[in-house]
C-alpha cells in the first residue's frame, strides 16, 4: 500500500485507468501514478465526432483527435496501454440534447457538470471494471480526502485552478472509486513536473471552452436542434416592449451586456420566458432575489440534512461565493435564501455548497450542489 | 509494447510480415535489390523493371494457378486506392454514373467511394445480407436496374468473413444481358480463398482490387487486375491517378518496388502450399470456436460455415459484453483481436457490417473478429480460448456490481 499525492491510498498492485484527454493536468495524473508504480491503464474518451459535427477540433481543446495523440505520445514514454472510447451515444443522449432543450427554454446548462455526473465517471468506472480496474483517475482540480466515516470532496490545494464546482453531482460509490492526483498540487508545480520529464506537453495551452462548441453557443443550438429560434419581444418588469432580441438561447439570467438597447442605466436580464418567447430586463435592484430553488440536488454525504444549514455557494464556475441558508426539499429539491449579499442566480446553471472554513489544510469541503430551477422572492 | 508472448489474432487487418517477405527486404536493406527507377532507360533501371515485371508475373499466376488468365495487373497503394479505382476508374468521372448496384457490406473504401457518386446524383442501391451474413443471389440480382452503370460486390467479408457469392452474381447478370462492369473488392479472398480469378473472370466480373498487407506482404502496396478477355475490354477504364505512363499508363506514378517485391514473393512462396496452409488455419478457427462454444454459454457465431467463409475469420457475439470493452481487456490479458471497424483515432464504432446483417445497435456492440493469422499455433489458439473466457468472466462479473448503473 502507497499514499497518491492526494493523499488516498490505494494497492499499488491494483490497476488504475486515467482518463486522459491529452492535456497538461490528465497527463500530469497518468505520469505520477505510473511513476508511483501503479499499472495503469490510459483511455482517451471520444465523445464527440468533430468531422460529423464540427466543434472545436483544434488543439486548444480537450477532444480532438490531435490531443489523443498527445496523451498517446505520454503512454508510449512511460510504456503503459492507451486506448480510445467511444463515448459519443451516452455523451449525445446525457449531454448535448439535454444541454440543447435547456437553451430552447430558456436556461443556461452547464455540460461539463452534466458529463461528469451522467457520462464521465460512470463510463469510466464502468469500463474500469472491465478491464479489471477497481480505480479510476483524472486530471482534476479537487481532492478526495476521509470525513469521519465517509468520503468528502474537497478543493484543490491551487484555488486558483479549483475544479470541484464541476464535481458536486459525485457520489460515495464514485468518491470511493476515484483518485485526482493533481488535486493537491498547482499548476506551477504540474508544469514543472512535466518539463522536468522533458516533456513538449508541459507548456501546451489551457482548454476553456466548452469542448463541443466551436464559435457561438446559440449557432450550436440552432445548427444541432434544427430550431431556428423566432425574435421576440425584450420587456420591462412593467410589460412595457423596449426592443427586440433574436431567439431566447443567446441569453442568460443575470446577463448585462449584449442586449443591444441604450438604456441611461445598465439593463440585465431579468428572467426569460420560453412560452411567450420574451425576455424580461430592468435594473441591477430589480435582478435582486432573495435567493433560488434547486432541483436535481446531490449530497456527496449520501445523507439528506434534516435541518437547514449554512453554506458558502458558488452559483457560477469562477464564482466567489456568497454565504446562504439551504432549506432541504425531499429527496433532491432545496430552497436557497441569501443571508449576506447576493449573486444573480441563472436558471439551468449550478449551485455548489462549500464548507464556511477550511479544514487544517486550508482547502474547503464541498458538501453536494444541484441546479438552479428559479430565482426567488421569499 | 509488441510483445512476443501477445498471441495475434487480428490477421484481418493486417497479417504478419512472411518469410519471403522478410527476405526481400534484407536483399534491398544489404544492397543487393535493385532500388532503382524502373521507369529508367540505364541498366539499373532496367533491372529494376525487371523485378516489377517477376512481381506481377508471380501475383497472376497465384490468382490463376495453372489456368488461363486474360489479365492485366497495376499496382496500387494498396486496396483502399484500388477499390476508389474500381469505382472512379469504370464510373465515368465526367458524367455521374446513372445507378450503382452494391451491398451494404462493402469496405469503407468502398462504400465512400460509391457515395461520393451519390452526393452527385447517382442513385445507389445498398443490398443486405441474409442473417448469415452471404448476400442472396435472387435479391441482388433483382435489384439491377437498365440504367445500373456499375455493380459492385465485395469477395470476401473483413468482418464476418462471409464469402460472398461474386461468380454467380455475375453470371446471372450477364445471361440476363446486363452489362455494366461488374467489379469486386478481393481484398480479403486474396490468399484466404481457393477462390481463382480465371472463374470470376469468366463469369463476367470485369475488375478486382486486393493490397499486400492482408496476406503477410507490406502495407504500400496493392494491385489492381483488370479483365481483358475479348468480351470484357468494351469497357474503358478512367485511372484516377495521373502523371507519368507507368504501369500501362493505368496508374501514374513510381512504382512502389520493394512493396511489389514482397508481394510478389509472398504470392510465388503460397502458390505451393496454399491448399495445406488454409486446411490448417480453418482447423485452428474450428478448435477456436469449439473451445470458445462450449465454455461461454450464449456465445453466437456470426461467421457463416465453411465453405461460405473465410478459414481463418471467426466473428463472435459475446451478448451483455460490448466488444469494444472486450478487445482492451484481451489486449491487457495478451490477445490481440478487434471489433472490425476501429477507425484511425483508434476508437472503435458499431459494426455497419453486423447492422446490415439485421441486428440492433446493441447487439453489433457486442462483437469481436478474432482471425487466425498463417503463422498462428494450436497453443496459441487454446491459451487465447481461455483469456477470452477469463475477461468475459471479469467483464460479466462486473457488470452486475450494484453501484455501477447503466449510462443514462
Amino acid at each position: 500500500m502507497t499514499t497518491t499525492p492526494t493523499g488516498t491510498t490505494i494497492n499499488s498492485q491494483e490497476r488504475i485507468v486515467v482518463a486522459m484527454s491529452g492535456g497538461v493536468d490528465s497527463s500530469a495524473a497518468a505520469l505520477l501514478l505510473a511513476e508511483a508504480g501503479y499499472p495503469i491503464v490510459g483511455v482517451a474518451m471520444q465523445v464527440w465526432d468533430y468531422r460529423n459535427h464540427g466543434g472545436n477540433s483544434s488543439r486548444a481543446t480537450c477532444c480532438a483527435p490531435a490531443d489523443f495523440d498527445d496523451a498517446r505520445t505520454v503512454a508510449t514514454a512511460k510504456d503503459f496501454p492507451f486506448y480510445v472510447f467511444d463515448f459519443e451515444e451516452s455523451f449525445e443522449e446525457a449531454v448535448i440534447n439535454p444541454f440543447v432543450q435547456s437553451y430552447l427554454s430558456g436556461s443556461t446548462p452547464n455540460p461539463c457538470i452534466e458529463c461528469n455526473r451522467r457520462v464521465k465517471f460512470k463510463e469510466l468506472r464502468r469500463r474500469a471494471a472491465a478491464l479489471g480496474a477497481q480505480k479510476v483517475a483524472t486530471g482534476h482540480y479537487a481532492q478526495i480526502k476521509p470525513v469521519a466515516d465517509r468520503l468528502g470532496l474537497f478543493t484543490s490545494h491551487d484555488k486558483r485552478k479549483d475544479q470541484s464546482y464541476f464535481l458536486y453531482a459525485l457520489t460515495q460509490a464514485e468518491l470511493a472509486a476515484t483518485v485526482f492526483p493533481v488535486g493537491a498540487m498547482t499548476k506551477d508545480q504540474v508544469r514543472d513536473y512535466l518539463r522536468s520529464r522533458e516533456l513538449e506537453i508541459a507548456s501546451k495551452a489551457e482548454s476553456q471552452d466548452i469542448c463541443f462548441v466551436s464559435g457561438a453557443v446559440s449557432d450550436f443550438v440552432e445548427k444541432k436542434s434544427g430550431v431556428k429560434p423566432a425574435r421576440g419581444d425584450v420587456v420591462t418588469r412593467s410589460g412595457e416592449k423596449i426592443g427586440e432580441h433574436d431567439g431566447i438561447h443567446g441569453f442568460t439570467v443575470g446577463q448585462r451586456r449584449g442586449l443591444g438597447i441604450a438604456e441611461k442605466h445598465p439593463l440585465y436580464v431579468l428572467s426569460i420566458d420560453a412560452e411567450s418567447n420574451t425576455i424580461e430586463v430592468g435594473s441591477e435592484d430589480q435582478l435582486r432575489e432573495d435567493g433560488f430553488a434547486l432541483t436535481d440536488v446531490n449530497w456527496i454525504s449520501g445523507e439528506i440534512p434534516r435541518e437547514p444549514f449554512l453554506t458558502r455557494i458558488k452559483v457560477r464556475y469562477r464564482h466567489p461565493g456568497v454565504l446562504c441558508e439551504v432549506n432541504p426539499v425531499g429527496e433532491s429539491e432545496a430552497l436557497v435564501t441569501f443571508v449576506e449579499g447576493w449573486s444573480a442566480a441563472s436558471p439551468g446553471q449550478a449551485a455548489v455548497f462549500y464548507s464556511i472554513e477550511p479544514d487544517s489544510s486550508g482547502d474547503y469541503q464541498v458538501y453536494g450542489g444541484g441546479t438552479i430551477t428559479k430565482r426567488r422572492k421569499s | 509494447m509488441s510483445d512476443s508472448r501477445q498471441i495475434y489474432l487480428d490477421a484481418n487487418s493486417t497479417a504478419a510480415l512472411r518469410p519471403a517477405a522478410r527476405a526481400v527486404l534484407r536483399d534491398f536493406a544489404e544492397g543487393t535489390g535493385d532500388h532503382k527507377n524502373p521507369s529508367s532507360v540505364h541498366s539499373q533501371g532496367q533491372k529494376a523493371r525487371a523485378l516489377l515485371r517477376t512481381a506481377r508475373t508471380n501475383i497472376l499466376n497465384f490468382l490463376s494457378r495453372g489456368h488461363l488468365l486474360d489479365a492485366e495487373l497495376f499496382f496500387t497503394s494498396g486496396a483502399t486506392e484500388g477499390c476508389n479505382a474500381l469505382v472512379s476508374g469504370f464510373a465515368s468521372p465526367s458524367v455521374a454514373p446513372r445507378h450503382i448496384l452494391t451491398t451494404a457490406i462493402e469496405h469503407p473504401a468502398m462504400i465512400e467511394a460509391v457515395k461520393l457518386c451519390e452526393s452527385r446524383g447517382t442513385s445507389v442501391t445498398w443490398v443486405r445480407p441474409e442473417s448469415n451474413g452471404i448476400v442472396d443471389v435472387e435479391k441482388f440480382v433483382s435489384a439491377i436496374r437498365p440504367e445500373t452503370d456499375l455493380v459492385s460486390i465485395m469477395t470476401a467479408n473483413n468482418e464476418s468473413g462471409a464469402i460472398q457469392p461474386v461468380a454467380e452474381i455475375a453470371f446471372r447478370l450477364r445471361a440476363a444481358k446486363y452489362f455494366a462492369p461488374i467489379v469486386s473488392d478481393f481484398t480479403q479472398a486474396f490468399g484466404k480463398t481457393k477462390i481463382l480469378l480465371p472463374d470470376l473472370f469468366q463469369s463476367g466480373v470485369n475488375a478486382i482490387a486486393f493490397s499486400g498487407h492482408k496476406i503477410g506482404a507490406l502495407t504500400g502496396i496493392g494491385c489492381v487486375v483488370l479483365n481483358t478477355r475479348s468480351d470484357s475490354v468494351c469497357f474503358t477504364f478512367t485511372p484516377s491517378v495521373l502523371g507519368g505512363s507507368q504501369e500501362n499508363r493505368r496508374r501514374a506514378g513510381t512504382e512502389n518496388l520493394i512493396g511489389a517485391a514482397t508481394l510478389g514473393e509472398v504470392a510465388r512462396a503460397l502458390d505451393s502450399e496454399l491448399d495445406l496452409e488454409l486446411s490448417r488455419i480453418e482447423k485452428l478457427r474450428d478448435l477456436l470456436w469449439t473451445l470458445l462454444s462450449s465454455s461461454l454459454p450464449g456465445i453466437e457465431r456470426l461467421t457463416p460455415r465453411a465453405p461460405m467463409s473465410l478459414p481463418n475469420t471467426l466473428l463472435v457475439r459475446i451478448p451483455e459484453l460490448r466488444g469494444d470493452d472486450l478487445v482492451v481487456a484481451l489486449d491487457l490479458l495478451g490477445v490481440c483481436c478487434s471489433t472490425g471497424s476501429a477507425c484511425a483515432s483508434g476508437k472503435q464504432g458499431v459494426s455497419h457490417v453486423v447492422e446490415a446483417q439485421g441486428f440492433d445497435k446493441k447487439t453489433a456492440r457486442e462483437v469481436v473478429r478474432l482471425s487466425v493469422d498463417w503463422n498462428t499455433s494450436e497453443d496459441e489458439i487454446t491459451r487465447a480460448a481461455q483469456m477470452i473466457c477469463t475477461a468475459a468472466a471479469q467483464m460479466s462479473r462486473h457488470a452486475g456490481s450494484a453501484d455501477i448503473e447503466a449510462p443514462r
